[in-house]
């Protein structure tokens, strides 16, 4: 049964990951505007080949947010 | 802007025969502009449609049906000249290292996905733009821009040119760092939930009694975990509780995270000492869960809307530059840098941004922002001018006398400032009941230890720390935030949009109503004239509009208003005669403007009304009438609440109009006419300093100071693009009438939260049977925490929508 341990182990460690990557999103600023991007996605593929925003990697809102 | 008319063609023209604007969407006069086989209203709206489809952007008008606005009229001149400046141009810009710079604007215009489309879509007009992103909640637009390409000024213009021109404000300058407190409650939550989840899991052998599996090396290992979980949980996650308590017994107040932090710190010290001396279970799970539910409890109120909570203070009325003469220059300076002695020019429709004398030209002066006097005062060379007055007509040259921090309105301010801050804070409920809460559990607690201490000394600091335990008030905490907030969302879906959710507590509290008359009990702007008489073309029309731009009589304001949408014709000749009318020699007609003896040399058969008389070559066409229309319900929404509340009425305006009101509100109403913004500020404010909670229903800027010093402020809006000054609350005008039942709303509200915390004792009680006895064990601490809580949220909140429905409010 000693190999509960590291599977409890494993499991945090698993879970943790995900606790992060919700920090790393959400300092990002992927939940300050919860709204303006339900509207983005109905035009997304109006103007394809013009994507220039994604091109410059320029972000708005702090780390790596577009 | 949109205009107040959209979609209302004018009475006498047939809608049908008119195309609509394929911008957007107003009926096009005889003559207006055409391309394409598309019709426009005017030659602004053409430009931006040429502008848009110059850029491949026309893919605008396929997104919505007509999205346009109409951009402003007059060039846009030297109106953003004050961007070249570069104090000015530091302050606003987000960002800036030379070749790029970030800026966020703040523009109400944006009402649809086509906006954000367009706005998102800003680098196809020029090239400087890299990048744009819209909020749409907040109304905004952040541009990153090449400041080598594009300066800002040009940016700014190329938005105004295109209808999008945004709004900058005194306020804007600055520090602004966007507010990140929504950030951290996620972020407490999801470490409050993490731990929750993994502790709860690790507690499964205490709950199903492994014992063997208890007192194994892997027990030892479970019984680390757990108190590692549970530190985050304790340090970071509750951090707010902790110091929300701290700050509120350095008030002198006892709220609800006093005890609420007692409970974590007794729940999180016993639960360690039991772990690490005797091996035992301990409390983390219940701590963990304890948190996590209060958090969310945090994060249901938290919501409010964004465009209320912008700060609104009297700084953001004011422009940011002035344009000021330097002998024969006109430079552009930061307001911050006038001084007294400087020469100043006031273009039409500016404030007056300190105190001046009058050097050149006349001043048309609409001093409603002081005064509340909507009526232009005419000032002539060598009188005083003071700050906040709004010049209406040609632009006017002053000397300044004082600087604008020292100017009257600001002295007047400041007083009103200290004044609302010295007023008494409303305690709250939840705040009330914990005050003699707190105090009863600890005597409880030390009870129950002095009890055990004479039988089982052992037993003394179990049962003490079990009853403070148990009595942290997790069901009380979580059962007022749940139902305010739930009654909160229920007024926004109904166009009541409060600011937080504890606005409905003070409005289920309040013990006075006041209302303003103009735009709040009666309609305003969209007051149509009615005309009386023969047909009236449109080319008539445009010349009673050349001719009544030019007088600043109000009535003739109200009429220019009206008739805007024609463009004047140069006016050859022009006469006004005070308390009679004008006569003008337009485009080879003679036109009279004014009252039934004026236009028609006999007195009027109908006296005492507001009509204005119309001729055009001798020929009397007919007239224009303007009346305040009461709001629909009035009369019924003021029997409803005067069997509650007693009602106030204070106006600006003169008693002309007493009788009609008399006639709604009763002979017994308090009724102050001829009130300045001031005198409705102090009004409520003495009210307030003798205990009373007002509730304060007001529209303008004149009521302003009254809203924020009233206990609730509401705001009356005809449509959610127009200027709102700062208050608790933005009620739509349609849904006036609906008035007594959000307030009755939150009385209900209130009750069903003094109902849940009988609930929530009552859980209290069968803890502390428990805890009294020393027998609280770590399960039962487990299910009677979550399930209390748990019943109080859904009582509150299914109660609120309940009563919600029976109130009519959904």
């Amino acid at each position: 049964m000693e190999i509960m341990i590291v599977l409890i182990g494993f499991s945090l460690v698993v879970a943790g990951g995900f606790l992060i990557a919700f920090f790393w999103a959400l300092r990002s600023g992927q939940f300050d505007d919860l709204f303006t991007p339900a509207m983005r996605m109905l035009f997304e593929s109006r103007r394809k080949g013009r994507s220039k925003k994604t091109e410059s990697g320029e972000s708005l809102h702090g780390n790596g947010d577009i | 802007m949109p205009s107040l008319f959209k979609n209302e063609p004018a009475d006498d023209i047939p809608a049908a025969t008119n195309p609509v604007c394929a911008h957007c969407g107003d009926p096009c006069g005889t003559g207006s502009p055409e391309e394409d086989g598309k019709h426009f209203c005017c030659t602004g709206c053409l430009t931006v449609f040429s502008i848009l489809r110059g850029s491949d952007l026309d893919e605008y008008y396929a997104i919505e049906n007509k999205p346009g606005l109409k951009p402003n009229q007059p060039g846009l001149g030297d109106r953003y000249a004050y961007l070249d400046d570069e104090t000015i141009k530091d302050a606003l810009l987000d960002f800036n290292d030379g070749t790029r710079s970030r800026i966020t604007l703040s523009i109400p215009q944006i009402h649809c996905s086509a906006c954000i489309w367009l706005l998102e879509n800003l680098y196809s007009l020029h090239k400087g733009i890299v990048s744009s992103r819209v909020d749409f909640s907040r109304r905004e637009l952040a541009v990153s821009f090449a400041p080598d390409q594009i300066s800002l000024r040009k940016l700014v213009e190329l938005l105004a040119s295109i209808g999008y021109a945004p709004e900058i404000k005194k306020t804007d300058m600055g520090d602004k760092r966007p507010d990140k407190s929504f950030r951290r409650l996620y972020g407490n939550l999801a470490v409050a939930g993490f731990c929750f989840g993994n502790v709860m899991l690790l507690s499964l052998p205490n709950y199903f009694g492994l014992d063997w599996l208890i007192k194994s090396n892997i027990g030892t290992a479970i019984n680390i975990l757990k108190i590692a979980l549970s530190l985050p949980v304790v340090f970071y996650s509750a951090h707010d509780f902790f110091s929300s308590a701290w700050h509120g017994l350095r008030q002198k107040q006892v709220n609800m995270d006093v005890p609420i932090s007692i409970g974590i710190t007794i729940l999180f010290s016993r639960s360690l000492y039991e772990i690490l001396i005797p091996g035992q279970a301990g409390f983390m799970d219940s701590l963990c869960a304890l948190v996590f539910l209060l958090l969310i409890g945090r994060l249901y109120q938290k919501k409010t809307y964004r465009t209320l909570s912008k700060k609104g203070d009297f700084q953001s009325y004011l422009p940011i530059a002035v344009i000021k003469k330097e002998g024969d220059r006109e430079i552009t300076i930061p307001i911050d840098n006038l001084k007294a002695g400087d020469h100043i020019l006031v273009r039409n429709q500016e404030l007056i941004p300190a105190d001046s004398n009058l050097e050149k030209g006349e001043g048309h002066i609409d001093y409603s922002f002081v005064t509340g006097e909507s009526a232009p005062v005419t000032v002539s060379a060598g009188e005083k001018l003071y700050a906040g007055g709004r010049q209406i007509g040609a632009a006017i040259e002053l000397a300044v006398i004082k600087k604008p921090s020292q100017s009257y309105l600001m002295q007047l301010w400041s007083q009103t400032a200290g004044a609302i801050k010295d007023q008494p804070q409303l305690m709250t409920l939840a705040t009330k009941v914990s005050t003699v809460f707190t105090p009863t559990v600890i005597l409880i607690a030390i009870f129950a230890g002095i009890y055990w201490l004479q039988y089982d000394g052992a037993r003394a600091l179990d049962a003490a720390t079990a009853v403070l335990i148990v009595a942290c008030p997790c069901a009380l905490a979580l059962s007022t935030p749940f139902a305010l907030g739930t009654a909160h969302r229920l007024c926004g879906r109904s166009d009541l949009y409060l600011k937080d959710s504890n606005v409905v507590e003070r409005l289920a509290r309040i013990s006075r109503i006041i209302f303003d008359k103009t735009g709040t009990i009666t309609q305003s702007g969209a007051e149509k004239p009615q005309f009386k008489g023969n047909y009236l073309s449109d080319e008539n029309k445009r010349l009673i509009y050349s001719a009544v731009r030019q007088s600043t009589h109000p009535l003739s304001i109200r009429l220019g208003n009206y008739l805007h949408e024609y463009e004047p014709l140069p006016v050859d000749q022009f006469e006004e005669v005070t308390g009679r009318g004008l006569k003008a020699f337009i485009a080879g007609h003679d036109i009279l403007v004014g009252s039934h003896r004026w236009v028609c040399g006999k007195e009027d058969t109908e006296p005492g009304s507001s009509r204005i008389y119309v001729s055009i070559d001798g020929k009397t066409l007919g007239s224009f009438k303007f009346a305040n229309l009461f709001r629909k319900g009035l009369r019924e929404l003021v029997e409803n609440l005067k069997k509650l509340y007693p009602l106030v009425l204070l106006t600006g305006d003169t008693d002309a109009e007493k009788k009609r009101i008399i006639d709604i509100f009763g002979e017994g109403t308090e009724m102050r006419f001829r009130q300045s913004p001031h005198d409705k500020l102090a009004y409520v404010h003495d009210r307030t300093m003798k205990g009373e909670q007002v509730l304060m229903i007001g529209d303008g800027i004149n009521d302003s100071g009254a809203l924020a010093a009233a206990s609730v402020g509401i705001t009356v809006m005809e449509s959610d693009a127009t200027f709102s000054p700062e208050s608790d609350g933005i009620l739509k005008a349609g849904n006036f009438r609906m008035l007594p039942r959000y307030i009755d709303l939150s009385r209900d509200c209130l009750t069903i939260i003094k109902v849940s915390f009988g609930l929530s004792f009552l859980y209290n009680a069968v803890g502390l049977y428990f805890a009294a006895q020393g027998a609280l064990s770590p399960i039962i601490a487990a299910v009677l925490m979550p399930a209390s809580s748990v019943t109080v949220v859904l009582f509150v909140t299914l109660m609120t929508f309940y009563r919600a429905g029976r109130r009519g409010v959904i």
